[in-house]
């Protein structure tokens, strides 16, 4: 590998910058040069959130427009809001909820014009409920499917459970990774 | 005693800051929380031989530093860009003076402006009052330069800046950290001669500030590197280095010069050996073109004809990206760069700022403000707003921010609004703003009698930067207004449907008395009640109660409640904390809480 680029899109609250960071970590335990940006700061919940993620030969921190190899978006809305990111090549995993902004009276896409907008790209429509259950942490059960489709290639997958401080977090990345192998060809992929 | 790794550790760009400070002996550190700056005081408070505090404002703070290098001691001072302007007028006097021990202070700039009302550029205090400005181009560098910077202004006696910005202070990278140092604390030392900026003392200083300015440029001049060969040249600054040394590689662009430099303020002499025998050089910076008119400035002194390029190819406005080196590198070079198009082209997708947390108290604030107002008999009137989370109440459908200019603005705008309209203005300003920058207003409109209504949002923290404390915690704003001269203060809790009638009581008040009145709002920032005590109620709408009036979604907004397809409302139970905010919201009563309260929790949000 070169380099790899992931981009990780949703909303304040999500875990959008955990899940950036255990990515980060995990690929730097491996000894890969890594950049993670993060643009937190504000802590209030709820505003659109993006996470950048650099591995490999690389020095700057900020993806390029269409330089990304995976696009990871935790609310389907904000897929579209970074999809410029995303390259042509790239493939997104796509949370199959839409939230509306807390702000009154907008007009909301709905999941299907979304997908149908994506369609163009590699996309996976993950239903977090199906991955995790009631009681799991959709943002690591994500993770564990991404992890299983791709990162899989270069790490272990202890690499990523040794860096979760509870069980909850194992078992949703677990399940995501089970989820991805018994789906993987079932999942809806357009191209 | 937390243990230093010797192999290189993921970490924030404010942890590599901090950490090269704990390297460097820094004994004393202070700040005022601003992103994207908060992390490197909050990294130092875990270590227990520095003394480290959140002053009331980045003037306090720098002061503090000050104070402390004028003894010897080695300091450490930390804002957000915007606070460097606050600080200031010290800042200027320092360069002066100079110090005997150390004195650092690091400004977190925010270009693109992710967190912060303007981008300015603060490499410009370095030009205009003489201090060096160092610049890192990564977490690494940010550390290593952080001890360049302590050895720098220790060795000199001088002030030294270091100019971070979100893209390294919030990035995270694998960073070497060499082994902290015991802090170097001062001896107990006078110099009035040299501090006492009379103007007989003045003047000397001056003459001296020059010799130290031309002895830090000898000792900046190493901050310079290169790769390659070539008769074109581009000049990465910072970060941007970064970013071209990576560009020039993936586009395979070579036969280019690349010269990179961490030091923006002097721009190091040395930079003329590099550039000799180039034809051109391309200047890549952040913001404004302070290297790049140095640069002007150091070649006509040099005798050389070489053509410089920056700003007219880089724009101005925004971070640097790839894609504006891609772009003016292409134009620099006369050469095509393939870059894909992303086949679609969105411009529609709804905007999502941030909100006001479920629970938020500012929410429930605005919203009972406004019928207050109503109440009170002003329809119209101007919302002078300020810095916080409150600064949220921009938004629909509050819009109770018709300005909001600088941290304790409020005031002394709603002086000028009143005074050029005679219409009665509301103040509105959260209590870490009231004491960072509000008193002196305060005063100002006891003084000069004011009719303004103040609201004072008091969750006794600096909420917006991550729930640091304020000086509300042991100071009582009711007590502060009332000792300043306000005749009528009043505590209301804007839970309670009846802050309305505070609030068209001090109106009347107002208007009477043609004087200030002051409303602390007093309720803690929902955040930090979770984080005390875990909710175990929730919120529910009875369907058959409610008749999809949308007063609730649309009017109060709290992002835990939805509107269903029938218009009617239902709220998610994972995002409902249970504040109970909402139930007097409804003119229907269909909102109810279930669950037991649980032990602690009304303490947690009035404490
Ligand atoms: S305010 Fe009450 S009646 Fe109106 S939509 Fe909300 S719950 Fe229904
Ligand atoms: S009780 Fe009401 S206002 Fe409070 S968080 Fe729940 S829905 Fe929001």
């Amino acid at each position: 590998m070169d380099k790899l680029s992931v981009l990780i899109a949703g909303i304040g609250g999500q875990g959008v910058v955990t899940a950036g960071r255990i990515i980060a970590e995990a690929f730097s335990v491996k000894g890969f040069k890594v950049f993670e940006a993060e643009t937190h700061g504000l802590s209030q919940r709820g505003g659109a959130v993006n996470v950048h993620v650099r591995i490999g030969n690389v020095d700057g921190p900020l993806i390029s427009k269409s330089g990304a190899d995976i696009l990871i978006a935790l609310e389907a809305t904000e897929a579209l809001r970074n999809i410029e990111y995303l390259s042509n090549h790239g493939a997104i995993f796509l949370n199959a909820s839409v939230k509306p902004p807390s702000l009154p009276k907008v007009k909301v896409y709905q999941l299907s014009e979304i997908t149908e907008i994506l369609k163009r790209w590699r996309t996976y429509v993950l239903d977090c409920n199906e991955i995790v259950g009631e009681t799991g942490r959709c943002n690591t059960g994500i993770l564990g499917v991404v992890y299983q489709a791709s990162f899989s290639k270069y790490l272990d997958k202890d690499d990523f459970l040794t860096l979760f401080k509870d069980q909850v977090n194992r078992d949703s990345f677990l399940a995501g990774i089970r989820y991805w192998e018994k789906m993987k060809y079932l999942l809806t992929e357009t191209m | 005693m937390i243990m230093l790794v010797s192999k290189p550790k993921l970490m924030l760009g404010n942890e590599a800051i901090a950490y090269g400070a704990l390297a460097s002996g820094v004994a004393i550190a202070a700040g005022y929380p601003g992103t994207p700056s908060t992390e490197i005081i909050e990294t130092l408070m875990r270590f227990r031989d520095v003394y480290t505090e959140w002053s009331s404002n980045e003037k306090v703070a720098f002061e503090t530093g000050f104070g402390a290098a004028m003894m010897g001691a080695r300091a450490l001072v930390t804002m957000k860009h915007v606070g460097m302007n606050v600080a200031s007028d010290s800042l200027m006097s320092s360069s002066y003076t100079g110090v005997s021990g150390a004195l650092v202070i690091v400004s977190a700039g925010d270009p693109g402006m992710w967190s912060s009302q303007s981008e300015q550029d603060i490499r410009h205090y370095g030009l205009m009052g003489m201090i060096p400005v160092l610049e890192p181009f990564n977490p690494q560098s940010a550390h290593d330069l952080t001890v360049e910077a302590f050895n720098l202004s220790s060795s000199v006696g001088h002030p030294v800046i270091i100019s971070t910005n979100t893209r390294i202070s919030h990035v995270r990278s694998q960073v070497n950290v060499l082994p902290k140092q015991p802090p170097i604390y001062g001896k107990f030392q006078k110099d009035p001669g040299k501090y006492s900026l009379v103007p007989e003392i003045a003047k000397r200083d001056r003459e001296e500030q020059l010799n130290r300015w031309e002895k830090i440029k000898s000792l900046t001049s190493h901050l310079v590197e290169s790769h390659g060969d070539g008769e074109v040249a581009i000049l990465g600054v910072g970060i941007s280095y970064s970013y071209v040394r990576e560009a020039l590689r993936t586009l395979n662009i070579d036969q280019v010069k690349i010269v990179g430099t961490s030091c923006s303020v002097p721009l190091p002499y040395t930079i003329i050996d590099e550039l000799i025998g180039v034809e051109k050089v391309l200047v890549i910076e952040e913001l404004d073109p302070v290297v790049e008119n140095q640069l002007k400035a150091l070649l006509i002194d040099n005798g050389l004809h070489i053509r410089v390029e920056g700003k007219n190819l880089t724009g101005y406005a925004g971070e640097m990206t790839f894609e504006r080196v891609h772009r003016s590198i292409s134009k620099f070079l006369g050469v095509t760069i393939e870059e894909e198009e992303s086949p679609i082209n969105l411009t529609e997708v709804p905007r999502r700022p941030p909100a006001m947390c479920p629970g938020c108290p500012h929410r429930s604030s605005f919203f009972f403000l406004k019928k207050g107002l109503t109440l009170g008999g002003i329809q119209s009137t101007f919302y002078s707003g300020d810095i916080g989370c409150y600064s949220l109440g921009v938004l629909p459908p509050f819009n109770e921010q018709d300005s909001l200019v600088s941290m304790g603005s409020s005031l002394g705008i709603a002086n000028g609004v009143y005074r050029s309209t005679h219409v009665i203005p509301v103040a509105i300003i959260g209590d870490s703003t009231f004491f960072h920058t509000g008193l002196p207003a305060l005063a100002n409109a006891v003084y000069n009698k004011l009719p303004v209504l103040i609201v004072v949002l008091d969750n006794r923290s600096t909420a917006m930067t991550g729930q640091q404390g304020s000086p509300s915690l042991v100071i009582d704003i009711a007590d502060a207004a009332k000792g300043i001269g306000v005749k009528y203060v009043e505590i209301g809790d804007p839970f309670d449907p009846s802050f309305a009638k505070t609030v068209s009581k001090a109106v009347e008040w107002v208007k009477k008395n043609q004087s200030p009145a002051l409303i602390v709002a007093k309720r803690a920032c929902a955040l930090e009640v979770i984080d005390k005590v875990k909710p175990t109620q929730v919120a529910f709408v009875d369907p058959n109660k409610c008749t999809g009036c949308t007063i609730c979604y649309d009017y109060f907004t709290c992002p835990a409640i939805l509107k269903r397809d029938d218009k009617k409302a239902i709220i998610s139970q994972q995002d409902c904390i249970g504040c109970g905010a909402c139930v007097p919201v409804c003119p229907f009563n269909a909102i109810r809480l279930e669950g037991d309260k649980p032990e602690g929790w009304d303490q947690a949000w009035t404490s």
